[in-house]
Protein backbone atom coordinates (compact mmCIF):
# COMPACT_ATOMS: atom_id res chain seq x y z
CA UNK A 1 0.00 0.00 0.00
CA UNK A 2 1.06 3.13 -1.30
CA UNK A 3 0.20 6.98 -0.42
CA UNK A 4 1.37 9.55 -2.77
CA UNK A 5 0.29 13.81 -2.94
CA UNK A 6 1.12 15.85 -5.14
CA UNK A 7 -0.03 19.65 -6.07
CA UNK A 8 -0.26 21.38 -9.25
CA UNK A 9 -0.78 25.06 -10.32
CA UNK A 10 -3.72 25.35 -12.24
CA UNK A 11 -6.29 27.32 -13.68
CA UNK A 12 -9.40 25.58 -15.40
CA UNK A 13 -12.54 25.30 -12.56
CA UNK A 14 -14.00 22.07 -12.95
CA UNK A 15 -17.66 22.61 -12.48
CA UNK A 16 -19.11 19.79 -10.30
CA UNK A 17 -17.99 16.41 -8.42
CA UNK A 18 -16.95 13.22 -10.83
CA UNK A 19 -16.48 9.86 -9.89
CA UNK A 20 -15.15 7.49 -12.75
CA UNK A 21 -13.53 4.02 -12.37
CA UNK A 22 -14.17 1.28 -9.93
CA UNK A 23 -11.11 -0.14 -7.52
CA UNK A 24 -10.79 -3.83 -9.24
CA UNK A 25 -7.85 -5.41 -10.71
CA UNK A 26 -6.38 -3.26 -12.76
CA UNK A 27 -8.50 -1.04 -12.63
CA UNK A 28 -8.71 2.12 -10.10
CA UNK A 29 -11.39 4.91 -9.15
CA UNK A 30 -11.24 8.42 -9.91
CA UNK A 31 -12.86 11.02 -8.50
CA UNK A 32 -13.04 15.25 -8.33
CA UNK A 33 -13.98 17.58 -6.41
CA UNK A 34 -14.45 21.30 -7.26
CA UNK A 35 -12.09 23.41 -4.72
CA UNK A 36 -11.23 27.14 -4.51
CA UNK A 37 -7.70 26.83 -3.96
CA UNK A 38 -5.89 28.39 -7.29
CA UNK A 39 -3.63 24.86 -6.90
CA UNK A 40 -4.83 21.75 -7.59
CA UNK A 41 -4.66 18.70 -5.18
CA UNK A 42 -3.81 14.94 -5.84
CA UNK A 43 -4.04 12.22 -3.08
CA UNK A 44 -3.38 8.41 -4.71
CA UNK A 45 -3.72 5.45 -2.65
CA UNK A 46 -2.81 2.72 -4.99
CA UNK A 47 -2.01 -0.98 -3.79
CA UNK A 48 1.41 -1.41 -5.20
CA UNK A 49 4.46 0.49 -3.88
CA UNK A 50 7.51 2.22 -5.88
CA UNK A 51 5.24 3.74 -8.95
CA UNK A 52 5.80 7.66 -7.48
CA UNK A 53 7.95 8.31 -10.93
CA UNK A 54 5.58 6.88 -12.80
CA UNK A 55 2.41 8.52 -11.13
CA UNK A 56 4.17 11.88 -11.11
CA UNK A 57 4.92 11.85 -15.01
CA UNK A 58 0.79 10.74 -15.46
CA UNK A 59 -0.15 13.85 -13.63
CA UNK A 60 2.73 16.14 -15.19
CA UNK A 61 1.18 15.54 -18.58
CA UNK A 62 -2.28 15.41 -17.58
CA UNK A 63 -2.19 18.64 -16.18
CA UNK A 64 0.10 20.56 -18.84
CA UNK A 65 -2.57 19.06 -21.37
CA UNK A 66 -5.88 19.94 -19.40
CA UNK A 67 -5.02 22.63 -16.71
CA UNK A 68 -7.84 21.79 -14.30
CA UNK A 69 -8.39 22.71 -11.37
CA UNK A 70 -9.88 20.17 -8.66
CA UNK A 71 -8.86 18.15 -5.69
CA UNK A 72 -8.44 14.67 -7.15
CA UNK A 73 -8.42 11.81 -5.35
CA UNK A 74 -7.49 8.39 -6.88
CA UNK A 75 -7.89 4.50 -5.30
CA UNK A 76 -5.93 2.38 -7.47
CA UNK A 77 -5.74 -1.19 -7.66
CA UNK A 78 -2.62 -2.10 -9.97
CA UNK A 79 -4.13 -0.04 -13.76
CA UNK A 80 -1.60 0.48 -16.45
CA UNK A 81 -0.36 4.08 -17.04
CA UNK A 82 -2.83 3.86 -20.13
CA UNK A 83 -5.67 3.34 -18.01
CA UNK A 84 -4.77 5.85 -15.63
CA UNK A 85 -4.90 8.63 -18.42
CA UNK A 86 -7.73 7.26 -19.73
CA UNK A 87 -9.77 7.55 -16.42
CA UNK A 88 -8.51 10.87 -15.72
CA UNK A 89 -9.58 12.48 -18.92
CA UNK A 90 -13.40 10.63 -18.16
CA UNK A 91 -13.53 12.19 -14.91
CA UNK A 92 -12.62 15.58 -16.36
CA UNK A 93 -14.93 14.98 -18.92
CA UNK A 94 -17.77 13.91 -16.23
CA UNK A 95 -16.73 16.85 -13.94
CA UNK A 96 -17.90 19.37 -16.67
CA UNK A 97 -20.73 18.26 -17.88
CA UNK A 98 -23.34 20.76 -18.04
CA UNK A 99 -26.38 18.73 -17.05
CA UNK A 100 -25.39 17.63 -13.71
CA UNK B 1 -17.19 -23.64 -27.86
CA UNK B 2 -16.81 -27.08 -29.06
CA UNK B 3 -20.50 -27.07 -30.65
CA UNK B 4 -19.38 -23.72 -32.24
CA UNK B 5 -16.22 -25.38 -33.78
CA UNK B 6 -18.01 -27.92 -35.37
CA UNK B 7 -20.49 -25.48 -37.22
CA UNK B 8 -17.64 -23.38 -38.62
CA UNK B 9 -14.88 -24.99 -40.79
CA UNK B 10 -15.00 -22.28 -42.50
CA UNK B 11 -13.39 -19.97 -39.54
CA UNK B 12 -11.48 -23.24 -37.87
CA UNK B 13 -9.41 -25.81 -39.09
CA UNK B 14 -11.48 -28.78 -38.19
CA UNK B 15 -11.12 -32.57 -38.70
CA UNK B 16 -13.32 -34.80 -40.36
CA UNK B 17 -15.29 -35.51 -36.63
CA UNK B 18 -15.34 -31.77 -36.23
CA UNK B 19 -12.61 -31.54 -33.60
CA UNK B 20 -9.92 -28.44 -33.69
CA UNK B 21 -6.75 -29.79 -35.55
CA UNK B 22 -3.97 -27.62 -35.32
CA UNK B 23 -3.26 -26.41 -39.07
CA UNK B 24 0.26 -25.13 -37.97
CA UNK B 25 1.82 -26.53 -41.08
CA UNK B 26 -0.20 -25.06 -43.63
CA UNK B 27 -1.26 -21.82 -42.14
CA UNK B 28 2.75 -20.88 -42.34
CA UNK B 29 3.38 -21.90 -45.28
CA UNK B 30 0.70 -19.95 -46.91
CA UNK B 31 0.92 -17.58 -44.26
CA UNK B 32 4.79 -15.84 -45.91
CA UNK B 33 2.36 -14.77 -48.94
CA UNK B 34 -0.63 -15.35 -48.76
CA UNK B 35 -1.47 -13.23 -45.30
CA UNK B 36 -2.13 -9.12 -45.93
CA UNK B 37 -2.25 -8.56 -42.04
CA UNK B 38 -0.26 -10.20 -38.72
CA UNK B 39 -1.43 -8.37 -35.52
CA UNK B 40 0.78 -9.05 -32.39
CA UNK B 41 1.46 -8.34 -29.22
CA UNK B 42 4.55 -8.84 -27.17
CA UNK B 43 6.56 -8.29 -23.92
CA UNK B 44 9.92 -5.85 -25.29
CA UNK B 45 10.19 -3.60 -28.18
CA UNK B 46 13.97 -1.84 -28.66
CA UNK B 47 14.02 1.37 -29.79
CA UNK B 48 14.11 0.52 -33.28
CA UNK B 49 11.39 -1.66 -33.33
CA UNK B 50 12.47 -5.12 -32.48
CA UNK B 51 10.68 -6.94 -30.59
CA UNK B 52 10.87 -10.42 -28.35
CA UNK B 53 8.72 -12.23 -25.72
CA UNK B 54 12.32 -13.90 -24.29
CA UNK B 55 12.75 -11.92 -21.23
CA UNK B 56 14.88 -12.08 -18.40
CA UNK B 57 13.27 -14.78 -16.24
CA UNK B 58 10.94 -16.09 -18.97
CA UNK B 59 11.79 -18.02 -21.97
CA UNK B 60 8.53 -18.81 -24.72
CA UNK B 61 8.15 -20.28 -27.84
CA UNK B 62 8.06 -18.60 -30.44
CA UNK B 63 4.66 -19.05 -31.74
CA UNK B 64 3.45 -18.02 -35.18
CA UNK B 65 5.23 -14.20 -35.42
CA UNK B 66 8.24 -15.23 -37.01
CA UNK B 67 6.71 -16.74 -39.86
CA UNK B 68 3.57 -14.70 -40.03
CA UNK B 69 5.06 -11.36 -38.77
CA UNK B 70 7.44 -10.66 -41.35
CA UNK B 71 7.37 -9.75 -44.46
CA UNK B 72 8.41 -11.76 -47.75
CA UNK B 73 10.31 -10.42 -50.14
CA UNK B 74 9.64 -12.28 -53.65
CA UNK B 75 6.56 -11.29 -56.05
CA UNK B 76 3.42 -12.25 -54.88
CA UNK B 77 -0.26 -11.62 -55.40
CA UNK B 78 -1.24 -7.90 -54.81
CA UNK B 79 -3.91 -6.79 -52.88
CA UNK B 80 -5.89 -3.42 -51.71
CA UNK B 81 -3.89 -3.90 -48.33
CA UNK B 82 -0.37 -4.88 -49.61
CA UNK B 83 -0.51 -1.75 -52.18
CA UNK B 84 -1.35 0.19 -49.66
CA UNK B 85 2.18 0.34 -47.55
CA UNK B 86 3.65 1.31 -50.81
CA UNK B 87 5.21 4.80 -49.77
CA UNK B 88 6.72 6.12 -53.42
CA UNK B 89 5.49 7.20 -56.80
CA UNK B 90 8.00 4.74 -58.04
CA UNK B 91 6.00 1.90 -60.07
CA UNK B 92 8.54 -0.70 -59.19
CA UNK B 93 8.41 -0.27 -55.42
CA UNK B 94 7.10 -3.61 -53.97
CA UNK B 95 3.60 -3.74 -51.09
CA UNK B 96 4.22 -5.07 -47.71
CA UNK B 97 2.69 -6.78 -45.55
CA UNK B 98 0.63 -5.51 -42.83
CA UNK B 99 2.82 -6.30 -39.50
CA UNK B 100 1.52 -4.48 -36.57
CA UNK B 101 2.40 -4.69 -33.12
CA UNK B 102 -0.35 -3.97 -30.84
CA UNK B 103 1.22 -3.22 -26.76
CA UNK B 104 0.58 -1.28 -23.40
CA UNK B 105 3.73 0.86 -23.17
CA UNK B 106 4.07 -1.02 -19.43
CA UNK B 107 3.63 -4.51 -18.85
CA UNK B 108 3.34 -5.82 -15.61
CA UNK B 109 3.34 -2.98 -13.14
CA UNK B 110 5.93 -0.49 -13.91
CA UNK B 111 8.03 -2.79 -16.40
CA UNK B 112 8.41 -0.49 -19.47
CA UNK B 113 7.85 -2.64 -22.88
CA UNK B 114 10.12 -0.19 -24.74
CA UNK B 115 13.85 -0.74 -24.06
CA UNK B 116 17.15 -0.05 -25.43
CA UNK B 117 18.25 -3.36 -25.15
CA UNK B 118 16.51 -6.93 -25.70
CA UNK B 119 16.97 -9.19 -23.07
CA UNK B 120 17.06 -11.47 -25.60
CA UNK B 121 20.14 -10.37 -26.99
CA UNK B 122 21.84 -11.38 -23.97
CA UNK B 123 19.72 -14.54 -23.45
CA UNK B 124 20.92 -15.63 -26.83
CA UNK B 125 24.69 -14.59 -26.18
CA UNK B 126 24.55 -16.77 -22.94
CA UNK B 127 22.65 -19.64 -24.30
CA UNK B 128 24.82 -19.88 -26.99
CA UNK B 129 22.49 -19.01 -29.83
CA UNK B 130 23.56 -18.66 -33.46
CA UNK B 131 20.94 -15.53 -33.49
CA UNK B 132 18.97 -13.81 -31.10
CA UNK B 133 15.94 -14.83 -30.25
CA UNK B 134 14.04 -11.94 -31.65
CA UNK B 135 10.51 -12.49 -32.62
CA UNK B 136 9.70 -9.78 -35.35
CA UNK B 137 12.78 -7.56 -36.63
CA UNK B 138 12.10 -3.87 -36.88
CA UNK B 139 12.03 -4.01 -40.71
CA UNK B 140 9.16 -6.02 -41.09
CA UNK B 141 6.83 -3.82 -38.51
CA UNK B 142 4.44 -1.56 -40.31
CA UNK B 143 2.93 -0.51 -37.52
CA UNK B 144 3.12 -0.07 -33.79
CA UNK B 145 -0.15 0.70 -31.53
CA UNK B 146 0.23 1.57 -27.89
CA UNK B 147 -2.82 3.50 -25.57
CA UNK B 148 -1.01 6.84 -26.73
CA UNK B 149 -1.24 6.35 -30.57
CA UNK B 150 -0.05 4.69 -33.85
CA UNK B 151 3.34 4.47 -35.19
CA UNK B 152 2.90 4.13 -39.14
CA UNK B 153 7.10 2.63 -39.05
CA UNK B 154 6.96 2.11 -42.54
CA UNK B 155 6.16 5.64 -43.37
CA UNK B 156 9.84 6.54 -41.53
CA UNK B 157 12.43 7.84 -44.06
CA UNK B 158 15.05 6.42 -41.45
CA UNK B 159 16.58 4.84 -38.73
CA UNK B 160 16.47 7.80 -36.86
CA UNK B 161 13.24 8.80 -37.68
CA UNK B 162 11.52 5.26 -36.99
CA UNK B 163 13.34 5.59 -33.07
CA UNK B 164 11.36 9.01 -32.95
CA UNK B 165 8.25 7.95 -34.34
CA UNK B 166 8.33 4.69 -31.92
CA UNK B 167 9.36 7.63 -28.79
CA UNK B 168 6.23 9.60 -29.63
CA UNK B 169 3.84 7.10 -28.52
CA UNK B 170 5.78 5.38 -25.64
CA UNK B 171 3.96 6.95 -22.99
CA UNK B 172 5.80 7.67 -20.00
CA UNK B 173 8.46 5.22 -20.47
CA UNK B 174 11.67 6.69 -19.97
CA UNK B 175 11.79 6.18 -23.59
CA UNK B 176 8.77 8.09 -24.32
CA UNK B 177 9.37 11.05 -21.81
CA UNK B 178 12.69 11.91 -24.01
CA UNK B 179 10.18 12.42 -27.11
CA UNK B 180 10.06 16.52 -27.84
CA UNK B 181 6.79 18.08 -28.47
CA UNK B 182 8.29 19.53 -31.37
CA UNK B 183 9.76 16.50 -32.80
CA UNK B 184 6.07 14.87 -32.14
CA UNK B 185 4.42 18.04 -33.77
CA UNK B 186 6.60 16.98 -36.99
CA UNK B 187 5.65 13.70 -36.94
CA UNK B 188 2.10 13.80 -36.85
CA UNK B 189 1.90 16.58 -39.02
CA UNK B 190 3.45 14.37 -42.04
CA UNK B 191 1.63 11.03 -40.87
CA UNK B 192 4.18 9.07 -39.39
CA UNK B 193 2.51 9.38 -35.82
CA UNK B 194 -0.98 9.85 -35.16
CA UNK B 195 -2.45 10.41 -32.26
CA UNK B 196 -6.36 9.66 -31.01
CA UNK B 197 -7.34 12.96 -32.03
CA UNK B 198 -6.17 13.36 -35.16
CA UNK B 199 -8.11 10.31 -36.55
CA UNK B 200 -11.28 11.53 -34.86
CA UNK B 201 -11.14 8.83 -31.88
CA UNK B 202 -12.53 11.29 -28.02
CA UNK B 203 -10.72 8.66 -25.91
CA UNK B 204 -13.45 9.98 -23.44
CA UNK B 205 -15.75 7.46 -25.73
CA UNK B 206 -13.36 4.30 -24.43
CA UNK B 207 -16.60 3.01 -22.47
CA UNK B 208 -18.30 -0.78 -22.28
CA UNK B 209 -21.10 0.61 -24.57
CA UNK B 210 -18.93 0.67 -27.75
CA UNK B 211 -18.02 -2.57 -26.90
CA UNK B 212 -20.04 -5.28 -29.87
CA UNK B 213 -21.25 -7.51 -27.06
CA UNK B 214 -22.06 -6.11 -23.83
CA UNK B 215 -22.36 -9.42 -22.11
CA UNK B 216 -22.11 -13.04 -22.36
CA UNK B 217 -25.50 -13.64 -22.72
CA UNK B 218 -25.60 -11.91 -26.44
CA UNK B 219 -22.40 -14.10 -27.35
CA UNK B 220 -24.68 -16.85 -26.75
CA UNK B 221 -27.22 -15.59 -28.84
CA UNK B 222 -25.06 -14.67 -31.57
CA UNK B 223 -23.62 -17.89 -32.06
CA UNK B 224 -26.98 -19.24 -32.38
CA UNK B 225 -27.20 -20.99 -29.15
CA UNK B 226 -23.93 -22.72 -30.26
CA UNK B 227 -21.63 -21.33 -27.88
CA UNK B 228 -21.75 -22.57 -23.98
CA UNK B 229 -19.51 -20.28 -22.29
CA UNK B 230 -17.65 -22.52 -19.23
CA UNK B 231 -18.98 -22.36 -16.16
CA UNK B 232 -17.01 -19.53 -14.73
CA UNK B 233 -18.05 -17.27 -17.19
CA UNK B 234 -21.69 -17.93 -17.14
CA UNK B 235 -22.44 -15.10 -14.28
CA UNK B 236 -23.88 -11.83 -16.13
Amino acid sequence: METLKYTFQAEKRVKHKAHVGVVGSANLEVIFLPTNNSFSTVDISSKFEGHSAVWKSILERFFAENNCLADIEINDFGATSGVISLRLLQALEVANLDNE
Amino acid sequence: MDKYIRARPDIFATGRDGSLRSNRTLAQLAGLYGVDMFIGSTLQIDYYGNSSTVTAGRLSGFGGAPNMGHNPGGRRHSSEAWQSLVSSDDPLVKGKKLVVQVVETFGQGVTPVFVEQLDAVNIGRKAGLPAAPVMIYGDDVSHVVTEQGIAYLYKAENLDERKNALRAIAGVTPFGMSSTKENVDVLRQKGVVAYPSDIGIKVTEAKRSLLAAKNMEQLVEWSGGLYEPPEEFKCW
